[in-house]
């Protein structure tokens, strides 16, 4: 699936352990970048494939999969990382939460 | 105490007059990831008014302007310090980092006081943490508080908290996991506190240390004055020796130019370091005495100072560094930064600026935290057209930036680690080569400047859309915000979807002939690139440009033609202008083959020939027009070009412009139009092409037209123009009455691009009642844009949106935003009042308008929205409908208007006591709307409700309210709920989970119960402990288990038996015992001991495994099937077991 406008994503990496959220996530002219609730992050793409509920990217340092973020998978790993550990009660909510982040 | 702090407290000679002659130095090593903080600790006293310059004795001035040098520490009735910021000092006893101190007034609660935070070197941070824990400091997370400005200009505490945390990513190797003990806290015995990061926290805080002083000026004086003696921190306030400064100023420009032999500078002894030596450092870098001596303190931020070398800039600028820029999206945060400068994420949590949902902990390991991000546009990138990255809108900054002496860079996205620094790679022109190496621009490089930038270096506002550029223009008028710059608005918010072409020139053109004659030998010899930026970016001023745009153009050299294509697609214009005439014509007459031939003018530069107002362009291009177009994309233009050639054009009067102006409307402006191209409009606002003498026979003669099925694309203009309101409506009444398929198109249009009409209720209605019944425009009217009908605000009309759709409450309109718009629109309308078709409307939206925080933060405005008299009924009522107008009903009662707010403790209950699964959904959303996200109960009523709910016979109730409100309920929790959550949780494998509380985060809520000042905070924290242990220490979370150990917890006290222990101990180390006997795993460090809850269950925080765990342990062991190496392996990893309980375990394993 192509990144979606106005979407949160959920940001994994085996190799980089910074990732985490991504708003406002994009991949264009070879890079893949987001802001990543603090600061923008911008890495070259060797190759990337759709998965189903979002992107699957190598970089030249590390791969990174991006993820729709759900409630389920904020519960599970953001809500405890995040300033505030706000509670949401559901995808939806916490999708306009994060589009209405200050950025 | 701390003995070097103390011993250079005493009054010392004043300094020498020579840099060699300086014994009182008494200088701190730095980290080898930080820049250069190092601090002189001489010993002489302010008055010692003279700084060292060379061999020169010169008068000494402070070393910024602004900044004190004296701390009134006996007195700090003295300070202002009020604001955010508070106030700065720059000050000297050897241990601050960078010579910096800053002090703010604050306010808890009721009680002023006094906040003070510095970071101290390296060295001195050792003895103060020892001193401190041997007067028993308590360990603690790192947190910071909220703080805003009260009205005399006093920051005060808020009420929200953020900690750092842990994050390995990029971090020195050293770092800390246990985030829970990162500081060591301290009360002082004349009050006051101390809070200091330790020496392996996240890089970007070590050594920070906070003074917390409560009460009037007097009081915390004393409190200070207490602290200081307690812990020997007086040197901490010395004022600075000139020599300190000086070698502080110095050592950061080393950091950068020779980072190696700075970090071996910081590990030596420093006192014995001079000017000197530091000064010989960086001559042997390269740096002329000239370059050091011009080297000087600047406030380069608020509040913020730093050394700052302007060679390094100079030198920087002439190896292709052009600008920085930085990126944001919103246009409110532009305008922030354009008043107040960027800070980093450090400064912003020590201002107390607290974003719930923000994750900052990865560059705090970094160390990235400490500064502001920004990235380096070089000349290369500008002309091989590299577009930016980041946010809406990139804030360009002064190149002068580069002079400051710390930031340093990476030409990566390396989240700003800052260890492990190399002069040729992170600093100065190293970092330039790196950015730019293999002739590939590097996009995604970065720059960190410390602390932040100011507002003046943004030198423009770059969108890369014109609907963008738009919004920030409008924003910014709205403001106010005049650029501090003395440009217009207009030219400082710019558009830009490339690198803007922009920044002094990396060459010196003042002899322009010998400059000319260079660069094109150079080209000659392939090197374009002067060639390259004098056709884009030389002077105007004389006949040079011009001249050599005609010789390249008529003469024969295939790569200045190149160069020459590329600056008139950057640029869009040639010098030339009109002057093309001539060269079109001797081109044209030279019909020579081989040569540039007209078609390839016009391939090449078409924006340059539109915009060149020349008469035999227009005839180039008129008569190309079409061999040279595609719909799509004529001439091969963007959408945005055109706009700029309109831009050029529209204004312009010499020569061809009216026609090459007609010709480029002729040939693109239906189009923008109908496609309601956001820089077309703003063009056509203030150049409106189709005027009307008589817009009525205008509009009958276009419309019928239309009718026909001929085209009219003057209407298509005039439909796009800003019209007035009565000219509009008139437009809107033409099209709907003409009831065709095409007058539809054009209204459906304009209704795609703006969701509502100029036209009246009234009209409508009267337009509707002569209309067929099947009318295919009163049919999309109704069908498809019932929003646009709703904001008329007309009865009739909803009534027939009632009689079109039925009994779709919401009439198929599922967009939450045109929803809101509805809202905005009636509101305004009925002046805020709530009338019965307001209240309708409101209801019949309520499901998306629900899912909308602007609604429900607007949503206690809404006085009037219902009156309850009878709350049951009225629950009840609006339960029977709560997937319809009830959603609304009950919402109001809990986010609604405050004479609604009694009645909430009862509509909760009755929302947690049902069972439609929407009853929770609706509880969640008033939940979410909250600031924090909390139900809008007081704590008393929430521990009411838990009460109430936890004596009702089915604890459903209790259990979803536990789950939304669990960690709220806790941290509210007086002792008297600890058997209620008992009775709730009986017989719970997960009790915490059911209280919203994952493993890894019942340690922060400890922590904040521990807090409380209450008793009742201890006692629900011990619970906690209690409740929480088992799936903590199984889950090994760290944080929990340093909570246990600081806590000096045991066995009983967490309220586990031996066996149970014993249990835990086996699963834990279960679960990877797999890898204890893998060669693949062996060096790996995270299976080289035993897992941390079971270590911490057969330790409990001593250095001896703990005899009745262990015997818990051999009596479990039989049962537990473990191979002999396993054992083996386990054992290994228990220090201090000793041979017997080796034997009795090796024993116990063979038991039957």
């Amino acid at each position: 699936m192509p990144l979606l406008p106005d979407t949160a994503y959920f940001v994994e990496s085996s190799e980089d352990s910074s990732v985490m959220l991504a708003l406002d996530a994009k991949l264009h002219d070879g890079l893949l970048e987001w802001f990543d609730t603090s600061r923008d992050r911008a890495f070259e793409v060797k190759s990337f494939e759709d998965l189903p509920d979002g992107l699957r990217v190598v970089t030249e340092r590390a791969s990174y999969q991006l993820r729709r973020l759900t409630i389920e998978i904020y519960e599970a790993h953001v809500r405890d990382q995040v300033t505030g550990h706000r509670p949401f009660s559901s995808t939806e909510a916490v999708q306009e939460f994060y589009r209405h982040f200050p950025r | 105490m701390l003995p070097s702090m103390s011993a250079v407290s005493k009054p010392g000679p004043k300094p020498a007059p020579t840099p060699a002659a300086a014994p009182e130095a008494n200088k701190t090593a730095a980290a080898s990831s930080a820049p250069a903080p190092l601090d002189a600790q001489g010993s002489a006293k302010p008055e010692s008014t003279e700084i060292l310059s060379g061999p020169a004795r010169i008068k000494s001035t402070p070393a910024v302007e602004g900044i004190p040098e004296s701390f009134p520490v006996q007195a700090l009735s003295k300070l202002e310090a009020k604001g955010i910021a508070g106030q700065t000092f720059l000050l000297d006893g050897g241990a601050l980092r960078g010579l910096k101190l800053e002090v703010r007034r604050v306010r808890d609660g009721k009680e002023p006081g006094f906040e003070i935070a510095f970071q101290l070197t390296p060295s001195k941070l050792a003895p103060l943490l020892e001193a401190m824990k041997k007067q028993e400091a308590k360990p603690g997370p790192l947190t910071f508080r909220e703080l805003k400005v009260g009205e005399d200009g006093v920051a005060e505490y808020g009420s929200a908290r953020a900690q750092i945390k842990h994050s390995s990513h990029r971090a020195p190797p050293d770092s800390d996991a246990q985030d829970q003990a990162w500081v060591l806290s301290l009360e002082g015995q004349k009050g006051g506190r101390i809070e200091v990061v330790h020496e392996r926290a996240a890089l970007a805080v070590r050594g920070l240390v906070r003074i917390h002083l409560k009460g009037d000026d007097a009081t915390c004086t004393k409190q200070l004055d207490g602290l200081t003696k307690e812990l020997g921190l007086a040197p901490l306030f010395a004022p600075p020796t000139a020599k300190s400064k000086k070698v502080n100023a110095l050592m950061h420009a080393l950091w950068q130019a020779d980072n190696a032999k700075a970090a071996e500078f910081s590990k030596g002894e420093l006192d014995k370091l001079s000017v000197a030596d530091v000064e010989a450092a960086l001559e042997a870098a390269g740096y002329s005495k000239e370059r050091i001596a011009g080297i000087r303190y600047e406030e380069v931020y608020s509040g913020h100072f730093a050394a700052v070398d302007p060679e390094q800039a100079k030198e920087m600028g002439k190896a292709g560094a052009r600008y920085l820029y930085s990126t944001v999206t919103a246009p409110e945060h532009v305008h922030s930064i354009l008043m107040h400068g960027q800070k980093s994420s450090l400064e912003r949590y020590k201002d107390g600026l607290i974003i719930e949902g923000m994750s900052t902990n990865s560059d705090f390991g970094t160390g990235g935290a400490v500064g502001v991000f920004t990235r380096l546009v070089t000349q290369d990138s500008i002309y091989s057209e590299q577009g930016w990255t980041g946010r809406t809108y990139k804030l360009l900054q002064t190149p002068g930036q580069l002079g400051r002496t710390d930031f340093y860079g990476w030409n990566g996205d390396y989240f700003g680690k800052r260890f492990e620094l190399d002069s040729k790679q992170n600093f100065g022109l190293g970092l330039v080569a790196a950015i730019g190496a293999g002739g590939t621009y590097k996009t995604t490089n970065e720059l960190i400047f410390t602390a932040g930038n100011r507002p003046e270096n943004i030198l423009r506002v770059i969108a890369t859309s014109e609907e963008a550029r738009g919004k920030l223009l409008k924003f910014l008028k709205e403001k106010g915000y005049e650029p501090h710059n003395g440009l217009a608005l207009e030219d400082f918010v710019v558009l830009s979807p490339k690198f803007l072409i922009f920044g002094e020139a990396p060459y010196d053109s003042s002899d322009l002939p010998a400059f000319l004659a260079d660069a094109k030998q150079k080209a000659s010899d392939g090197n374009l690139a002067p060639l390259t930026w004098f056709l884009i970016e030389g002077p105007l001023e004389g006949s040079a440009r011009a001249e050599l745009e005609t010789e390249i153009i008529l003469g024969d050299n295939a790569p200045l033609r190149t160069a020459l294509f590329k600056a008139a697609r950057l640029r869009g214009e040639l010098a030339l202008g009109a002057g093309l005439d001539a060269v079109i014509d001797a081109l044209a007459a030279k019909g020579d083959a081989g040569k540039i031939s007209l078609d390839q003018l016009v391939s090449s530069m078409p924006e340059a020939l539109f915009r060149s107002q020349s008469e035999k362009a227009f005839e180039l291009l008129d008569a190309r027009r079409k061999t040279f177009s595609s719909h799509s994309s004529p001439f091969g233009l963007s959408d945005d070009t055109w706009v700029r050639i309109y831009r050029a054009l529209g204004s312009a009067s010499g020569g061809g412009a009216k026609k090459l102006f007609d010709l480029a409307i002729d040939v693109r402006a239906q189009s923008l139009a109908q496609q309601r191209h956001d820089g077309f409009l703003s063009f056509l606002a203030s150049h409106p092409l189709v005027q009307p003498e008589d817009p009525a026979a205008f509009l009958t003669s276009e419309v019928a037209k239309l009718v026909a099925g001929e085209p009219s694309p003057r209407l298509h203009l005039y439909a796009a123009q800003k019209l007035e309101p009565e000219a509009r409506a008139a437009l809107e009444s033409r099209l709907i009455e003409a009831d065709h398929a095409s007058t539809l198109a054009l209204l459906r249009q304009g209704l795609d691009a703006k969701p509502e009409l100029a036209l009246d209720g009234p009209a409508l209605e009267t337009l509707f009642q002569g209309m067929a019944e099947g009318s295919a425009i009163k049919k999309y009217l109704l069908g498809q844009v019932p929003d646009v009908i709703l904001k008329l605000g007309h009865q009739p009309l909803l009534d027939r949106l009632v009689a079109h759709h039925g009994t779709k409450l919401d009439f198929n309109q599922y967009d939450q935003e045109r929803w809101l718009s509805v809202v905005d629109t009636l509101l305004a309308k009925s002046g805020g009042e709530i009338t019965p078709y307001v209240r309708d409307v409101l209801e019949r939206g309520a499901l998306r308008l629900l899912q909308r925080s602007e609604f429900l933060e607007r949503l206690p405005s809404l006085a009037g929205l219902y009156q309850v008299e009878d709350a049951t009924a009225f629950i009840s009522g609006a339960l029977q409908e709560i997937k319809g107008r009830g959603a609304l009903q009950l919402m109001s009662l809990l986010r609604g208007p405050p004479e609604l707010s009694a009645h909430r403790v009862a509509v909760v209950k009755a929302l947690l006591e049902s069972s439609a699964h929407e009853a929770k959904h609706l509880l969640g959303r008033a939940r979410d709307a909250g600031n924090p996200a909390q139900l809008p109960l007081s704590a008393e009523e929430r521990r009411e409700l838990v009460k109430v709910l936890g004596h009702e016979a089915t604890k459903t109730a209790a259990l979803a309210f536990f789950g939304l409100e669990g960690r709220q309920i806790l941290l509210d929790a007086t002792q008297d709920l600890l058997p209620v959550f008992d009775e709730v949780l009986k017989g719970d494998t997960n009790p915490l989970g059911k209280l919203d509380l994952q493993t890894n985060a019942i340690a922060e809520v400890v922590g904040l119960l521990q807090a409380r000042t209450d008793a009742h905070g201890p006692a629900v924290a011990d619970w906690l402990l209690r409740k929480g242990a088992k799936a903590a220490l199984g889950a090994n979370e760290l944080p929990f288990i340093g909570l246990l150990t600081n806590s000096k917890a045991t066995l009983a006290s967490i309220g586990l038996d031996g066996a149970s222990a014993a249990e835990l101990i086996k699963s834990t180390i279960n679960a990877v015992s797999y890898y204890y006997g893998s060669p693949s795993y062996a060096d790996q460090p995270t299976y080289a001991e035993l897992p941390a809850g079971a270590k911490w269950l057969l330790f409990q925080g001593e250095d001896h495994p703990d005899d009745a765990a262990l015997a818990a342990v051999e009596l479990a062991l039989p049962a537990w099937n473990w191979t002999e190496p396993v054992l083996e392996a386990v054992m290994k990893r228990i220090p201090n077991l000793s041979e017997e309980w080796k034997a009795r375990l090796t024993a116990a394993r063979v038991k039957k």
